[in-house]
């Protein structure tokens, strides 16, 4: 039911135009990349997605961590602009369930997204590399590890819209985390594993099984980890209000 | 009488002011209360405490025979509130933001059709809200309270921004709503006039402090008595809290 309800909270904010035109923008990367040099990728010996992931990878977890802000940002807008916040406050339903839900919603959009990118990618596999075999499982499992690794960067925007009334904060702090993070290389100690670091990992560059469940598990401490900071910043706001 | 709502020397401080201090009010299941008080004496502090929006520093309160904060669920199931300016989602009309609210407390899809007659919002439901005047969205606050007739309102200056005859429809309305939904009203304000015209009961709160609660009659029987003159309530009322502020020591 709640679900439902945040869904009705989204008419007319463009939150789903922004997602969907989002992911076209970053469809237009490999397609126009891979169009305009074709040359330069069908001679390397590499599977098809490694290759176009290589080449363009690194634009379109770019371009899915501005979605996430940009989907946070609208999703706590529309709470704070009228106060409509305050008056889900007043009715007997649980502030934390409002946040996670919000967050479901801003996931489903991101999976949309990063599905519809692949698909893109699965359109350039088989239009330039047609010998390609593996394509679907190898589709598969970018598609998969790239949403996984893009929760906890969700969950920490939306901790951060849910933190600041003022839209333009949550947006700044966004885009300024996003730009730190692009120039983290993944492989740094610590810093690698930040939030927004995550989704620049790219499933074909890690060589073996141990680094592999290292960075799930690492993915999946962080998403339980901003969950219980999410809990414990409401009671604050509640004690401190 | 049959006490709906019931302070026991409530009290919230913030550092080292003292919001609201230890208040013991008694409002009659039925009646409409008028709380009444200057500018930050405490009105929408108490309120928001009702409404488990901010914790008391010490006392305790109970709604409707339930405690904060065991109960904090079931009291806002039974309380319905608007609380210091109105609060919507502007980019949704005023039919889809009294749909929220109904179904968070599951009540048939009538109920919205409902208040929005009854707050003349009819007409103007499939307009944004970010569209509305100020007294439009007033009236969406009190729609959205009065959904399911709620045995218990809260409404803080229910009548801010509303032109004279939106002030008298609203309070007619408010007026009716005990006869009509057997509920309990506590309407805050700052005028006497206000409450006056409304209120079977009222309660004045001056720094925190609560200076009297009863009856009008009552009050004018207390003025007589402590040699306030008792003729004009609002030279009463004036008079109360001018005393109380020279007795703490600042300005009349």
């Amino acid at each position: 039911m709640i679900l439902t309800l945040e869904m009705k909270k989204l008419k007319r904010t463009g939150f789903l135009p922004t997602i969907f035109l989002g992911s076209l923008f970053a469809c237009a990367f490999p397609l126009a990349n891979t169009a305009l040099r074709p040359e330069l990728f069908v001679q390397q010996e590499l599977p098809a997605t490694e290759i176009l992931l290589n080449a363009n990878g690194q634009m379109l977890s770019m371009v899915n961590l501005l979605l996430t802000v940009l989907g946070a940002c609208i999703l706590y807008h529309t709470e704070f602009s009228g106060s409509g916040i305050k008056k889900m406050n007043t009715l007997p339903v649980s502030q934390d369930l409002l946040f996670f839900h919000k967050t479901l919603l801003l996931l489903l959009g991101l999976a949309a997204a990063v599905l519809l990118e692949s698909c893109c990618l699965g359109f350039c596999a088989v239009h330039w590399f047609p010998s390609e075999e593996m394509l679907p499982l190898h589709l598969a499992q970018h598609t998969g590890y790239a949403f996984f690794l893009l929760v906890p960067a969700a969950l920490l925007m939306m901790l951060i819209a849910l933190s600041f009334e003022n839209m333009w904060v949550t947006l700044g702090v966004g885009v300024i985390c996003i730009f730190v993070s692009t120039m983290i290389p993944t492989d740094t100690a610590i810093l690698g594993y930040f939030p927004f670091v995550l989704p620049f990992w790219r499933f074909f560059d890690i060589q073996d099984k141990e680094t592999l469940l290292l960075s799930l598990c690492i993915c999946l401490a962080e998403i339980l980890v901003l969950m219980f900071v999410e809990i414990l910043l409401q009671k604050l706001r509640r004690k401190l209000s | 009488m049959n006490t709906i709502i019931e302070t026991h020397n409530l009290t919230k401080r913030y550092k080292d002011f003292t919001a609201v201090n230890k208040i013991n009010l008694h409002i009659q299941k039925g009646r409409i209360y008028g709380f009444l008080g200057p500018n930050g004496a405490g009105k929408s502090t108490t309120m928001k405490m009702f409404l488990g929006l901010t914790a008391p520093t010490s006392g305790s309160f109970s709604v409707n025979g339930k405690t904060y904060p065991k109960d904090r669920r079931e009291i806002l199931r039974e309380t319905g509130s608007f609380i210091e300016s109105p609060a919507y989602y502007g980019n949704l009309t005023g039919e889809e933001n009294l749909q929220i609210i109904q179904q968070i407390l599951k009540l048939p899809k009538s109920s919205v059709k409902e208040v929005l007659e009854l707050t003349g919002l009819y007409e103007h439901r499939r307009r944004p809200v970010s569209k509305y005047s100020l007294g439009m969205k007033q009236r969406l606050g009190l729609a959205g309270a009065l959904m399911g007739h709620p045995p218990v309102l809260i409404l803080d200056e229910p009548t801010n921004g509303l032109d004279p005859a939106g002030i008298h429809e609203i309070r007619t309305l408010i007026r009716s709503l005990p006869e009509k939904y057997n509920c309990t009203v506590l309407v805050s304000s700052h005028l006497l006039s206000e409450i006056e015209l409304m209120a079977d009961d009222i309660g004045i709160l001056n720094h925190g402090r609560l200076l009297f609660e009863g009856t009008l009659t009552e009050l004018k029987t207390h003025a007589h008595e402590l040699g306030y003159p008792s003729e004009n309530l609002e030279e009463v009322f004036l008079s109360m809290i001018g005393e109380d502020n020279l007795k703490r020591g600042g300005r009349k």
